[in-house]
């Protein structure tokens, strides 16, 4: 008698059990979906090992983050040797879903499944990630910070060229260039468009007639290098084309 | 009114240079004028320039010129770099006659390059002069104002 009622109960029970995995497998509404899985959670060892498997891998790709979390918890719960490896590796999966729930529910599961070791993979694998993921940053920033470092040398190189050659060479041409640019601020400021006529540390003259300054100069120094040069503010960095451009 | 200085002048091609382009022939003197060397040679239309380039032995021959505004000059590489630039006349001579007939004093004078070949830069073209370039004929002519 007792053995009927047994059996009677396990009818009851497996009765239960296929209509919850066939309501989680059909109905569309997530919460009807999440109430299945409950009821199958607490069944779960009646479950066979295809039941079982199917109805982790389909939870695990579930929309619904409480489902996913959800079945992780139910597969804590399951005692299947037989699965194990199976399981684990979802559940590896899961220890990196982008929800939190799921992800701390899934590492749960994985220490209760596999021991203290998978608990320790699941815990480390996303942070050697985050780490792997720095490092390339780091790398990035230090390439970065090389490629800046050769422009500004290069800025540098440029914007000193002047001073370069000042300090070998500061022939006529560099000492009127330099005296242009003591006085550019007056220059602009009293005689903006005009040309200005400068030989070594002197402004020889200022016209507005080119050709006129150039004659003076000759007159006055005979055949030398002087500037002549017309004052207004420096343009933008003109271009040319990849000839050889004697520099200096 | 633009004169038609240069007519249906041929491309032409120079030694280190990968195509047929169109040159004019180009002489340069003193601002002044009181140093008369005649010195001349090819300089290739190009409006890739900013400003006119002219070959350093040429110049030389011209030395000491009088001396404009060095220029901040950005290469194809993006690298800067400042030039000094000299002041000269330019005189483009006619074709197929091969007159003088064009003269110009670039305000912010000429670079100087290494090569043998001079470059007639935007400073001159927008300024100066009207272009046409046939490429299928291979020839192009110059109008100056």
């Amino acid at each position: 008698m007792v053995k009927n009622n047994n059996n009677s109960h396990s009818k009851d029970t497996r009765s239960f059990l296929n209509d919850a995995l066939k309501d989680f497998r059909t109905k569309p509404d997530p919460n009807e979906r999440l109430r299945s899985l409950w009821k199958i959670g607490q069944l779960i060892d009646r479950t066979t090992d295809e039941e079982l498997y199917e109805l982790a891998a389909a939870a695990a790709v579930e929309e619904d983050h409480r489902v996913r979390g959800e079945i992780c918890y139910a597969i804590s719960r399951s005692q299947r040797p037989g699965l194990k490896n199976q399981l684990i590796q979802l559940l590896r999966a899961m220890a990196q879903d982008d929800d939190h729930y799921v992800r701390r529910s899934a590492i749960t599961a994985l220490g209760e499944l596999g021991g203290i070791r998978e608990l320790t993979l699941a815990t480390i694998d996303p942070v050697l990630d985050d780490v792997e993921s720095l490092k390339a940053v780091v790398e990035k920033l230090g390439q970065e910070m090389i490629s800046l470092h050769e422009s500004i040398q290069e800025f540098s190189n440029a914007d000193s060229s002047v001073s370069d050659q000042d300090e070998t060479v500061m022939d006529d041409y560099m000492i009127s260039w330099e005296t242009y640019l003591r006085h550019e601020n007056k220059l602009l400021q009293e005689h903006k468009g005009d040309f200005v006529a400068i030989y070594r540390d002197k402004i020889v003259g200022i016209d507005d007639d080119q050709i006129k300054l150039a004659e003076d100069v000759y007159d006055k120094y005979g055949l030398v290098e002087a500037l002549i040069c017309k004052i207004e503010v420096e343009d933008e960095p003109i271009q040319i084309p990849p000839a050889r451009v004697i520099v200096g | 009114m633009p004169e038609l200085i240069v007519s249906e002048k041929p491309y032409e091609k120079h030694e280190g240079t990968a195509c047929f382009a169109p040159y004019v022939n180009v002489s340069i003197s003193a601002l002044t004028g009181r140093k008369q060397v005649e010195v001349s040679f090819k300089a290739r239309i190009d409006t890739g320039a900013d400003i006119t380039c002219i070959p350093s032995e040429k110049a030389k021959m011209l030395m000491p010129l009088l001396l404009g505004k060095p220029v901040l000059i950005r290469a194809h590489d993006g690298s800067i770099k400042r030039a000094r630039t000299h002041l000269v006349i330019i005189s483009i001579h006619s074709y197929p006659q091969g007159e003088e007939v064009k003269t110009y004093r670039p305000e912010r004078g000429v670079l100087l390059t290494d090569s043998d070949i001079g470059l007639i830069g935007m400073d001159i073209i927008s300024k100066y002069w009207k272009l046409n370039f046939d490429g299928i004929a291979h020839r192009f002519s110059v109008e100056s104002a």
